[in-house]
């Protein structure tokens, strides 16, 4: 842990949605140490409730909210709840997300439904949830986590993936200059390959060596990545240093998209 | 400017190229408050004397050395002069640039090379000095500072768009290049930016027409300032950008989203 003697994001509240485990935690924990209040909004009940106990044993304000993002009403009910609590929100980060793998013509239309109503439409809600709040407040910051399989295509059996988070890369920009004006900064973080949970959920753990190799290989810095350095770069699109940034979208991948 | 009581570059070595005024001076400025040491690589003495002033009220070390960016001797005793101060060169901000608004009918072959000697050459030149002693150090960081126009076209700007699109695609191939070294090179494209630019171009931002004129063209209707630039080369240059290279970061308020 992160010890700070200015605490860049002090007085600031965060929702990060998916922030039970992996990237979510990464990011709830680094503004956590920035000094922000941080909304621990995830499905994970067990887990987001762990997470939340952490940062609060780290001496910050944290609270767990049960939230599936694919739920219009339990957006609302996260949105809300945060503003009760502590009274405003000033920085969403749009990280929930799911995953499948599977070629094309074997996929169902539960599969794409699934993936997209939580990347996709359930990160719309949740920036359309918080407009209007932080219009009244001013301004606000808003992070969406894409994946650089947004951008491009490295593996197959990744098409209703790849479209969710082309999609994310491209409403980044749409819903950033719509809402610039009221001092609401809409950036984007891609992540390559970051060390989570999430790969052993695909059957393809990175304790394997194999597998490790097939995705360092890819990569100019030849390693995968870790939640730390995704929380770093959130904190980035969080902080005063970001208010002239619109649209953006940051590859957090060692270099994989620049070959 | 806010005092930062954490020193997040303590111990970091920075050149900053054309490091004198605009927004190069804005990046020394960041740094400087983040506890690096400075080198300030310019032309203008004169300026880069009151830049230096500012450092010093920040307590932050700095120096200034002359330095022509289209000069390879110059680069090289630029390179050996700060790691002689302050023995080695941990971040390298390519910034030192020049502009010009001329239509292509108009323009000359002398335009042309001056300004790719500057903005393009210049910085493969400085990168390609102070790199060996980066590699030396398994360390480096290595920030390019294009420009929308390298994104974009902007009108009348041919030669500009050119050098500054270079520059991106540069940054690419040195983070690919660079990065068993660990080396990290990326690029900030700022966007219109309240600095004395404008004025070497006759293009002067207070002028009624041209503010009006360039508004139209950024969502968030407001002139960006050097701060917002040396917030984005403060992130580059510290360890919270250590998953990320071959980065081209649009500083813009919008303006290359439309």
């Amino acid at each position: 842990m992160k010890k700070f003697k200015d605490k860049r994001l002090a007085g600031k509240v965060a929702i990060v949605t998916g922030s039970a485990r992996g990237i979510g935690e990464g990011i709830a924990i680094r503004f956590a140490e920035e000094g922000a209040k941080v909304v621990v909004a995830d499905i994970k009940v067990k887990e987001g409730e762990a997470i939340a106990k952490r940062i609060k044993d780290m001496g910050e304000e944290a609270m767990f909210l049960k939230t599936d993002v694919s739920k219009e009403n339990e957006i609302k009910n996260m949105v809300a709840q945060t503003i009760k609590a502590y009274g405003k929100v000033d920085i969403l980060v749009n990280n929930a997300g799911v995953a499948v793998a599977t070629p094309i013509e074997d996929c169902t239309i539960e599969q794409y439904d699934y993936v997209h109503n939580t990347d996709l439409r359930g990160l719309w809600m949740c920036i359309r949830e918080v407009i209007k709040p932080m219009k009244a407040q001013g301004g606000g910051k808003i992070i969406n986590i894409a994946s650089t399989s947004g951008v491009i295509a490295p593996f197959a059996n990744q098409t209703i993936y790849c479209a969710a988070k082309g999609g994310v890369v491209q409403l980044t920009r749409s819903v950033g200059v719509e809402v610039c004006k009221y001092n609401i900064n809409v950036n984007c973080i891609a992540p390559s390959f970051i060390d989570t949970p999430i790969y052993e959920e695909i059957n393809f753990s990175l304790k394997n060596a194999e597998n490790l190799k097939g995705l360092t290989d890819i990569e100019p810095m030849a390693r995968v990545g870790t939640i730390e350095e995704c929380g770093a770069t959130a904190f980035f699109l969080a902080s005063e240093d970001s208010d002239y940034i619109v649209g953006q979208t940051i590859f957090v991948d060692g270099g994989l998209i620049s070959w | 400017m806010q005092k930062y009581e954490d020193k997040r570059l303590a111990g970091k070595v920075a050149v900053i190229t054309g490091g004198a005024r605009g927004i190069g001076k804005g990046i020394a400025l960041r740094y400087a408050n983040e506890g690096a040491k400075l080198v300030i690589a310019d032309l203008k003495e004169k300026e880069a004397g009151d830049t230096l002033e500012e450092i010093k009220k920040l307590k932050s070390e700095a120096i200034f050395i002359k330095t022509d960016v289209t000069s390879e001797d110059s680069i090289k005793n630029m390179a050996d002069e700060a790691v002689k101060a302050f023995g080695k060169i941990d971040i390298l901000v390519n910034n030192a640039g020049i502009s010009l608004m001329r239509k292509i009918t108009e323009a000359s072959v002398a335009d042309w090379d001056k300004l790719n000697s500057v903005n393009l050459k210049g910085v493969w030149l400085c990168t390609k000095a102070v790199v060996g002693n980066m590699i030396k150090n398994n360390y480096g960081k290595i920030i390019n500072i294009s420009s929308i126009s390298g994104l974009v076209g902007y009108k009348w700007e041919s030669i500009y768009c050119s050098t500054k699109g270079g520059v991106i695609n540069m940054t690419r191939e040195l983070a690919v290049e660079l990065a068993p070294f660990n080396i990290y090179v990326n690029c900030i494209c700022p966007g219109i930016i309240e600095t004395p630019l404008y004025l070497d171009i006759n293009f002067p931002l207070d002028n009624k027409d041209n503010l009006e004129y360039t508004l139209k063209a950024i969502p968030m209707k407001k002139i960006g300032e050097p701060d917002d630039i040396a917030g984005a080369a403060f992130f580059f240059a510290s360890d919270d950008s250590s998953y990320v290279t071959g980065q081209i970061l649009a500083v813009d308020g919008g303006y290359t989203s439309i």
